[in-house]
């Protein structure tokens, strides 16, 4: 193991700085209208399923190989997989890194919606499909609040992991909090809005029996938790000795639903507040994410007394919470490149530059962006598969074992059955998305933004040049290969 | 809002909220007193 002293400062940081990655742009505009899709109540049930049964394995598996190794996705599956699984590693980072590049943009145009609200540029009569479509079709604009996202989250970054990232998400993650509570009780003040708790809260025991329930449920659990994305991995490598795996996994699961309940509770009664009639809040939720958020909000809220005010603060918590995950996306590039020997000051400058460029085609393209969204969303599931693989060929009781012996709660076989389900869900709901590009393009094999040789072909791209250069990076990395690694816990042998 | 709705809130408040205060306030066990 490579002597790494880097440590967040204490349990409360660590779980900060978790959050602050699990909590995103998507559970502020996606959770909300999914959950109200998809029959309320019954959403709300198979989502905490889903969370328990697939992210909270993953950040287990997650942390257990951070915590171990000291090492980034690269080196981590190195040394747990075998030399010749690097590529795994390389494959989930670049996933990550892929994600990272369009998420800078979203950060950009929160940051730049933030901004219009505050200085009064969302008035009442505002054609604002109009200034969305304007906004978009301005490089100079995307472009440069992508940047502005872009510097930021490198700027945290390159200070550090006690002096930057915990600071920065000891203000971020208590605002978002903070921030949600005001904009829900704002909105619960207005008479509309108990519309959106009923669409919230209905109970349905006929939409806990709908596979869609269950499809977009777990789908939902691997974008909102983080689980699955190598990001825990990275942020594993700072927690102290005497940090707990069982009971922070649990902690991270059940903070992230609670404020997508919370972000769900703010947004629907909004919506039904604010919106002129019942036909124009359907119409709303309806649409698409950005649609919902930078049309009709941005139109709804200048029309009532106060609106501007919470406008500004709705568009910069959702900023804030878009930054927060974007640090932990950096900062999974930037350990990838400590540990193939850069400081770290260079290697957070690297990072940042990589992601200016590499997100320049999503802030020039919205169709560019969508289609990234879709095809490294669904490649997720791909990542969270792969680190299924590593724990069967650790042996599911070894790693078991292993996270037991730095937990606080004790992981029982639960964890077993949940991982060797994972192929079913992984299939399930891989097929089903792919099934879902294909009713979006003109067929399966046309070379289309959403179209499933689309993704397909990056993916295999992707695996391809993963596997090339596993053996180069597998070399690269500073800290000594452990080959006994996992083999030393089967004879029943210390790894440390 | 229904009393239907209001029931589901109050239980998916006590599940979501307390199952994260319950695993928040998990002691560690290697610490004594």
């Amino acid at each position: 193991m490579s002597e790494n002293k880097t440590e967040f400062s204490s349990r409360i940081g660590f779980l900060l700085v978790s959050l602050g990655m699990a909590f995103g742009a998507g559970n502020i505009w996606r959770f909300p209208r999914v959950c109200a899709a998809n029959d309320g109540g019954a959403f709300l049930v198979a989502f905490l399923v889903a969370t328990i049964v697939w992210a909270v394995p993953l950040l287990m598996i997650e942390m257990i190989m951070g915590k171990r190794t000291k090492l980034g996705t690269n080196g981590a599956f190195r040394n747990f997989a075998g030399k010749k699984n690097t590529w795994m590693g390389i494959w989930i980072g670049f996933c990550s890194m892929a994600i990272m590049f369009y998420y800078s943009v979203v950060t950009g145009w929160a940051i730049k919606y933030f901004t219009l609200g505050a200085s009064g540029g969302l008035k009442a009569g505002v054609d604002t499909k109009l200034l969305w479509e304007n906004f978009l079709a301005t490089p100079s604009q995307t472009i440069l609040f992508h940047v502005i996202a872009a510097g930021i989250a490198g700027w945290i970054i390159y200070k550090g992991v006690t002096k930057g990232l915990e600071v920065a998400n000891k203000i971020i993650v208590p605002s978002i909090v903070i921030l949600l509570l005001v904009v829900m009780v704002w909105s619960l003040s207005k008479p509309a809005a108990w519309q959106g708790m009923e669409y919230l809260f209905r109970p349905s025991l006929a939409g806990l029996l709908k596979p869609d329930t269950w499809l977009f449920a777990f789908t939902q659990a691997a974008w909102s938790v983080g689980a699955g994305w190598g990001l825990m991995l990275t942020y594993a490598n700072y927690m102290g000795d005497d940090h707990d795996i069982g009971a922070n996994s649990f902690v991270i699961a059940f903070a992230d639903a609670g404020s997508s309940l919370l972000a769900a509770m703010a947004v629907l009664p909004l919506i039904f507040a604010i919106s002129p009639s019942v036909d124009a809040a359907n119409a709303a939720m309806a649409s698409n994410n950005t649609g919902l958020t930078f049309i009709y909000l941005a139109a709804f809220f200048p029309t009532i007394p106060g609106g501007n005010l919470f406008g500004a603060l709705f568009f910069f918590a959702l900023a804030i919470s878009a930054l927060a995950s974007l640090l932990s996306m950096v900062e999974l590039t930037c350990k990838n490149f400590e540990d193939v020997g850069f400081t770290r000051k260079k290697a957070a400058i690297v990072s940042t530059i990589i992601l200016i460029l590499f997100g320049i085609p999503s802030a020039l393209s919205y169709d560019f962006f969508d289609s990234q969204d879709l095809v490294w969303g669904v490649g997720l599931l791909i990542s969270g598969i792969m680190f299924a693989y590593v724990a069967w060929r650790a042996g599911l009781d070894n790693i078991r074992d292993m996270i037991n012996e730095d937990s606080w709660i004790h992981v029982g076989k639960w964890f077993n059955y949940c991982v060797m389900l994972f192929p079913v869900i992984f299939i399930t709901v891989f097929g089903w998305w792919l099934w879902q590009g294909a009713s979006w393009s003109s067929n399966w094999w046309a070379f289309e933004w959403y179209s499933p040789i689309t993704m397909i072909t990056q993916w295999v791209g992707l695996g391809i040049i993963t596997l090339l250069l596993n053996n180069w990076i597998a070399n690269k990395i500073k800290a000594p290969y452990q080959e006994e690694f996992l083999k030393k816990r089967h004879k029943g042998g210390k790894t440390e | 809002m229904s009393s239907l709705a209001i029931v589901t809130m109050i239980f998916m408040f006590v599940i979501y909220f307390g199952g994260f205060f319950y695993f928040a306030t998990r002691p560690n066990p290697k610490k004594k007193g």
